[in-house]
């Protein structure tokens, strides 16, 4: 399909207006329907009709860089699939434009390049020790069951760059008082997001396998995870890299949360009168769907008066994080998580509530040195503080 | 002599169209090696989704919500192209069957809303701060204003031997070539034709494909993580 949806841009310029990535460089090179329109070229001199009657063209080499700069540059968010009037599937389509980069050995670039090796090694792609995964900061009196019906996957991003998320997640699963199990330090591993994302996928079948296999292993049903990423690729690609469907379900955390609010296995204490604004994370909302689940946990607190960005939901903007691209292209990113921070300034929040590990990592640094600033909470970071304990 | 020439040069731009569409389908058929084709549960073929699609195609919803003020000249222009493409199935039948008969009166209309639409388009375009307008979309809209300039002037201005057209016409589907008429405006019609389906858009026929994947798309994507 994705390569039927490059002969269906129409080359209207419409995804423009809400790329994030265009927002922050001006640069019309690096554009959704300039970055087609190269591979349709690329394409057309290497596998077209021309190509196969006179041979394949010899393509520019500095042309050939500037096409894989492009490439991945993008934040791979998505808003211009959203907006594309030919509707094409961008948040797959610039994964497997990456792919093919691979394959013709145009790609990765930068940093990217060393993630599989350090998955391969360490089994994350920080290529940080696999002991320091949950420690020094897991809590300590949440208990953590050897074998349960629900799981808990909490993600490298999460560990190693937003320790604060996965603090507030598991002491909201410790609060809902239903039994969960974890893999140890050196069992859970990537969940193969970032080598999807970046075209790298031979080593993604055994990742998959290898995390399926643990968890059913610990007798889990339902793996609860927060990294829309990692729920992202575990609910679409899993089924695909594991051969058939998975032996249990995935569920984002907020559906947990809602289920157990609703339940009454989870009660809100206290309240918060404070402005929220809610950001949605590109792969939660247009990845997954998942949209009303954090906002109806935000407006269950009493007291707390919840903000809207401008795009919100599935036309949510970018802050930077994604793609892979904010190791290598770390000026757009900051730039691009500045732009939100101001937004939640300019709508007079107190506080505002991510849902991402890359994005929480990201907005953070880009309000070091920023003249703005704003509370920035993980949605189950503020929660977990505001639960009735068991 | 001419009109040997002319038909020989349309068999050879079809020949060349319809082998570019052949290898673009082996192209889309052998795909990316181990591509990863996520296919996100739908609610099924329920009469409402198609009745969705459908609209999203005929109505280019998306580009609705996308820019309202373009929408509707785009969608005219499509409506227009597709009224005129019609109304000139009369040169290719004989018989020519009363349908096409009845929508004559419709493609002369459409014959002139369809180059009004492309100047509105044009404008809007060139005029919009910061707009991407890549340099073949602008060909392709002057080629369009080009071919219906022409097929205006021969509607509306210069007297055009139609029943010369509609002979040589015939005798290239026939494999019969036949005298071409001497009018310059059908001429240049004609090549400018020629011109338009070497340089014809890919999306005219993908494009309807991915905008029904979208819809079907939209619709599961409740589903990937919601249970049904």
């Amino acid at each position: 399909m994705q390569r039927v949806e490059l002969d269906a841009c129409t080359q209207c310029g419409e995804c423009l207006k809400c790329c994030p990535v265009q927002e922050v460089t001006g640069n019309p090179l690096i554009s959704p329907p300039e970055k087609i329109r190269m591979f349709r070229e690329f394409i057309k001199a290497t596998e077209g009709l021309k190509a196969l009657l006179l041979g394949p063209e010899d393509i520019d080499k500095k042309l050939l860089e500037e096409f894989t700069r492009a490439v991945y540059e993008c934040t791979v968010c998505g808003a211009c699939g959203e907006t594309c009037p030919a509707g094409i599937f961008t948040q797959r389509l610039w994964p497997m434009l990456r792919k093919e980069m691979v394959r013709r050995c145009l790609g990765p670039i930068g940093p990217q390049a060393e993630m599989s090796e350090a998955i391969s090694k360490t089994g994350n792609p920080y290529n940080k020790p696999p002991e320091e995964r949950f420690s020094p900061w897991f809590p300590e009196h949440v208990k953590v069951s050897d074998r349960a019906d629900t799981g808990y996957y909490a993600g490298c991003t999460s560990v190693y760059e937003a320790q604060p998320m996965v603090r507030g997640d598991v002491l909201v699963l410790s609060a809902s008082g239903v039994p969960f199990t974890m893999l140890g330090p050196e069992e859970e591993v990537c969940c193969g997001f970032p080598l999807f994302i970046t075209g790298q996928h031979d080593m993604l079948r055994d990742l998959v396998r290898r995390l399926v296999s643990a968890y059913e292993a610990k007798g889990v049903k339902t793996l609860v995870c927060s990294c829309p990423c990692c729920v992202n690729m575990m609910a679409r690609d899993w089924p695909l890299l594991y051969g058939r469907d998975l032996p249990f379900r995935i569920r984002h955390i907020t559906q947990f949360v809602l289920d157990g609010l609703a339940d009454k296995k989870i009660r809100i204490q206290g309240e918060l009168n404070e402005r929220l604004i809610y950001h949605d994370p590109c792969y939660l909302s247009r990845g997954v769907g998942i949209i009303e689940e954090p906002r109806a946990i935000l407006r269950s607190i009493p007291g707390v008066r919840l903000l809207e960005f401008e795009h919100r939901g599935k036309d949510s903007r970018c802050c930077g994080a994604g793609g892979a691209a904010r190791k290598v292209f770390n000026d757009n990113a900051l730039a691009m998580g500045r732009l939100t921070v101001d937004e939640a300034v300019m709508k007079k929040a107190d506080r505002l509530i991510l849902n991402c590990p890359a994005c929480y990592a990201k907005v953070n640094e880009a309000m070091e040195g920023h003249d703005k600033r704003i509370v920035i909470t993980d949605l189950m970071e503020l929660l977990a503080g505001m639960l009735e304990k068991k | 002599m001419a009109g040997m020439l002319l038909t020989i040069v349309f068999y050879a731009v079809m020949a060349i169209f319809l082998a570019d569409i052949v290898c673009r389908v082996v192209i889309y058929c052998r795909g990316p090696e181990g591509a990863n084709t996520d296919t996100p549960p739908v609610s099924g073929n329920s009469p409402l989704l198609l009745c969705y699609m459908v609209a999203d195609v005929i109505l280019l919803r998306r580009l609705l919500r996308a820019n309202p003020l373009i929408w509707f000249w785009e969608w005219l222009f499509h409506v227009s192209f597709t009224l005129v493409l019609i109304r000139h199935l009369m040169y290719f039948m004989d018989p020519v069957p009363d349908w096409i008969v009845a929508m004559q009166p419709l493609g002369i209309i459409a014959g002139c809303t369809l180059p009004f639409s492309l100047l509105v388009i044009l404008c809007i375009k060139l005029g919009t701060a910061n707009n991407f307008f890549p340099p073949y979309n602008f060909f392709l809209i002057v080629l369009l204003l080009a071919l219906s300039a022409t097929g205006l002037l021969m509607n509306f201005a210069i007297k055009t031997d139609l029943a010369g057209i509609k002979h040589f016409s015939m005798g290239i589907v026939t494999f019969h070539p036949e005298i071409v008429p001497w009018s310059y405006p059908f001429l240049f019609h004609f090549i400018i034709f020629l011109i338009f389906i070497l340089y014809l858009p890919s999306h005219i026929f993908t494009a309807p494909f991915s905008i029904l994947d979208a819809q079907k798309r939209d619709d599961g994507l409740k589903l990937v993580m919601h249970e049904k």
